[in-house]
């Protein structure tokens, strides 16, 4: 009797366009309601607008889920998208997006995890894969160049990540790679990942929970074809000199190989820009026992990068008990200072249960932050005090499991704190915990959380780079006069670079005319830097255009009140609050919104989304 | 005077010629030195040096130094 979760479907013969390079020309749909699926070819105008990624998922969602659809509802969909350089030899474009509707937001979300799966989706032929609807009970997708595959997931549900992982590549057999929700996705959590081969997440923004709501546990990639490419020669020659450039800056070719992302801790913390004990602090004072130098001292097995990546920034690390990868940058604060613990082995280990129960580690820290400050001001009992290690490894698996108060934790910092009567100690922005750079000190990061359209996101503008690390030039980290203007560039140029799609940290040593002239030799199209940034901006304003028609308004561009309001209190930062209201002032009109932050219809005809 | 030198990422290699407990060392400076001056003397490669922090604030090589500066140098670095 045909079985609707085995249907295998052929999906050669389908070649989508033909006259297409970089791009396959096809987006496979499954639908786990009634196990259809079915190839879709975009026009390759879409293509050219929007490019692939974060710019292709943002115009999907926009068409296909309104504000009538419930984030955990079937309604909602997983729109998984490649760029047209994944998978070629573009150094770092092994990436890929997922975008949804976030049920920690509420926004439109795109996450983007590195890793190989994006290329392996790639090579088996799809630029992207759109899941829909919700099981009748749970499944996995097995996906290749020949076929897919919608397979009974009943003995995986209920797994953590490693080993459902284990499971899943056991009946697929090798070569395929897996992302995966853990227990935390499985029980909704609105802070849960999706992990990819186990290390690498599509972190933020709840998504795991999305997936967990379809009674999808996993989705095996594996795929061998050759991404086509319009001009190999030219294409030659421009990796030549963007592999020059990388091997020539010192953030590619030694800061990130020789000690990660938590290079950046002692940095951060000498400027006082690195927040502690929830943001009551903005320096800490043992942050160098925690920092990339001293993991690579004392935890470090070996260097790691993701498909197509020369700079190599994971890490493999082991504790005295067990090993894993990380912890990046962003989870070492997370659930260390922020939570007032230091003690590096206890945040390593924090950092692989959180992987393991898939769980973003930003939003878990910063969540538990919350318990904790709550708890010394009386209001909540979630069992943690600040600097309590063996309370926070506890409170993680609470979240996972939703037992206890962690079921209310496992709704995110926002819900959390306003259940217990908190919600000054929620150190979030549209619902999306805050990561680890106290914006007091760096008076653009606190506008780009701010206007960020996913939520309390450091990615976004990443101010950071021109306000303290020098990157391209170095500008006055208190100063608000024009952070505007180059708070809206860097989202523009970053929401371009989400789109090819290209790994932000590359975007520290090569320029985005580099970008355009892969993107060119790739496609064959001609593509020039300001096509990248009026791509860009098309997305960014698209992205707002989704969210106001979801409810959010001006008055959700804002931050926590203690970042405008109470100065920091020691260090190099001191005396400094987020002067907030005049850089959102300036970044509204050099948008072309108007005072409510509504875009106006010039600038709607000028990127072509009139029509929208 | 005397001022506290803080060395960094690849920079800490440099620590070695300086006599200090940690990532931290008091550098006994004649009077009316620079970053540039102190960080030749110490025999560190101005090109090396691309981040300087004196008190958390960002610097010039040719920042003069007052007693009890705390100096803090980094190479180029990036992350997140």
């Amino acid at each position: 009797m045909f079985s609707p979760l085995s249907a295998v479907v052929e999906i050669n013969g389908s070649k989508g366009d033909k006259s297409m390079y970089g791009w396959t020309g096809r987006i496979l749909r499954v639908n786990l309601s009634n196990s259809q699926i079915n190839i879709e070819t975009p026009e390759p105008d879409l293509y050219e607008k929007y490019i692939g990624g974060r710019g292709m998922g943002c115009r999907i969602l926009w068409e296909e889920v309104g504000p009538e659809v419930n984030p955990l509802e079937p309604e909602n969909k997983l729109i998984f998208m490649t760029g047209p350089l994944t998978g070629t030899n573009v150094p770092t474009a092994g990436r890929f997006t997922l975008t949804s509707k976030s049920p920690l937001t509420g926004t439109v979300f795109d996450s983007n995890s590195g890793g190989i799966w994006g290329a392996r989706l790639k090579k088996a032929g799809f630029d992207g894969l759109i899941v829909e609807g919700k099981a009748d009970r749970p499944v996995y997708l097995q996906i290749n160049e020949t076929g897919v595959k919608i397979n009974d997931a009943a003995g995986i549900w209920g797994l953590n990540v490693p080993d459902a992982t284990r499971a899943i590549t056991g009946q697929t057999g090798q070569g395929y790679s897996v992302a995966c929700i853990g227990p935390a996705g499985e029980n909704l959590v609105r802070i849960a990942c999706i992990m990819n081969d186990n290390t690498r997440a599509l972190g933020r923004g709840g998504l795991g929970a999305v997936m967990g709501a379809k009674l999808l546990k996993g989705i095996a990639v594996k795929g061998s074809l050759k991404v086509p490419v319009a001009d190999a020669e030219k294409l030659d020659f421009v990796l030549y000199e963007t592999n020059k450039w990388l091997k020539a800056n010192p953030i590619t070719a030694q800061g990130l190989p020789e000690y990660g992302t938590a290079v950046l801790v002692n940095l951060f913390n000498e400027c006082g820009i690195f927040p502690a004990y929830n943001f009551r602090e903005s320096c800490y004072p043992a942050a160098e026992s925690i920092s990339g130098e001293a993991i690579a001292e004392r935890l470090l097995v070996k260097k790691k990068g993701c498909y197509g990546c020369p700079i190599k920034c994971a890490r493999v690390t082991r504790t005295s008990k067990e090993q894993g990868e990380g912890p990046e940058y962003e989870s070492l604060w997370a659930l260390g200072p922020e939570c007032g613990i230091g003690d590096l082995e206890v945040i390593a280990e924090a950092n692989y249960l959180c992987n393991r129960l898939g769980l973003d580690t930003i939003s878990t820290g910063v969540t538990i932050g919350c318990a904790m400050e709550m708890a010394d001001n009386n209001l909540a009992d979630a069992g943690v005090r600040f600097g309590n290690s063996e309370g926070l490894l506890a409170l993680i698996e609470d979240i996972a499991f939703r037992r206890g108060i962690g079921g209310d934790l496992a709704e995110g910092s926002g819900a959390f704190a306003a259940k217990y009567g908190g919600e000054e100690f929620a150190m979030q922005v549209k619902g999306l915990e805050l990561p680890a750079y106290d914006p007091r000190g760096v008076q653009g990061m606190g506008l780009g959380f701010a206007t960020s359209n996913r939520g309390g996101c450091h990615l976004r503008a990443y101010m950071v780079g021109p306000e303290v690390l020098g990157v391209p030039k170095m500008v006055d980290r208190f100063a608000t006069q024009g952070k505007a203007g180059l708070a809206i560039f860097y989202q523009n140029i970053n929401a371009a670079t989400d789109a090819l799609i290209i790994c932000r940290f590359a975007c520290l040593a090569v320029s985005e005319e580099y970008f355009a002239r892969l993107l060119a030799a790739v496609t064959g199209l001609n593509y020039q830097p300001q096509d990248l940034h009026m791509t860009g901006e098309r997305i960014w304003n698209l992205e707002r255009l989704y969210n106001l028609r979801e409810g959010f308004s001006h008055t959700d561009d804002t931050l926590p009140g203690r970042l405008l309001n109470e100065p920091v209190k020691n260090g190099p930062s001191r005396g400094h609050v987020v002067r907030l209201g005049p850089m959102l002032d300036d970044y509204y009109r050099f948008r072309g919104w108007d005072q409510t932050g509504v875009p106006r219809r010039e600038k709607l005809f000028e990127l072509g989304l009139e029509g929208i | 005077m005397s001022v506290i030198l803080k060395l960094f990422a690849s920079l800490r290699k440099y620590r070695t010629v300086i006599n200090g407990t940690g990532g931290d060392s008091v550098v006994e400076i004649p009077g009316s030195l620079t970053v540039g001056q102190l960080l030749h003397s110490r025999g560190i490669p101005l090109e090396e040096a691309q981040v300087v922090l004196v008190n958390g604030n960002r610097a010039g090589h040719d920042y003069k130094l007052q007693d009890g500066d705390t100096v803090s140098v980094f190479p180029l670095i990036g992350g997140g």
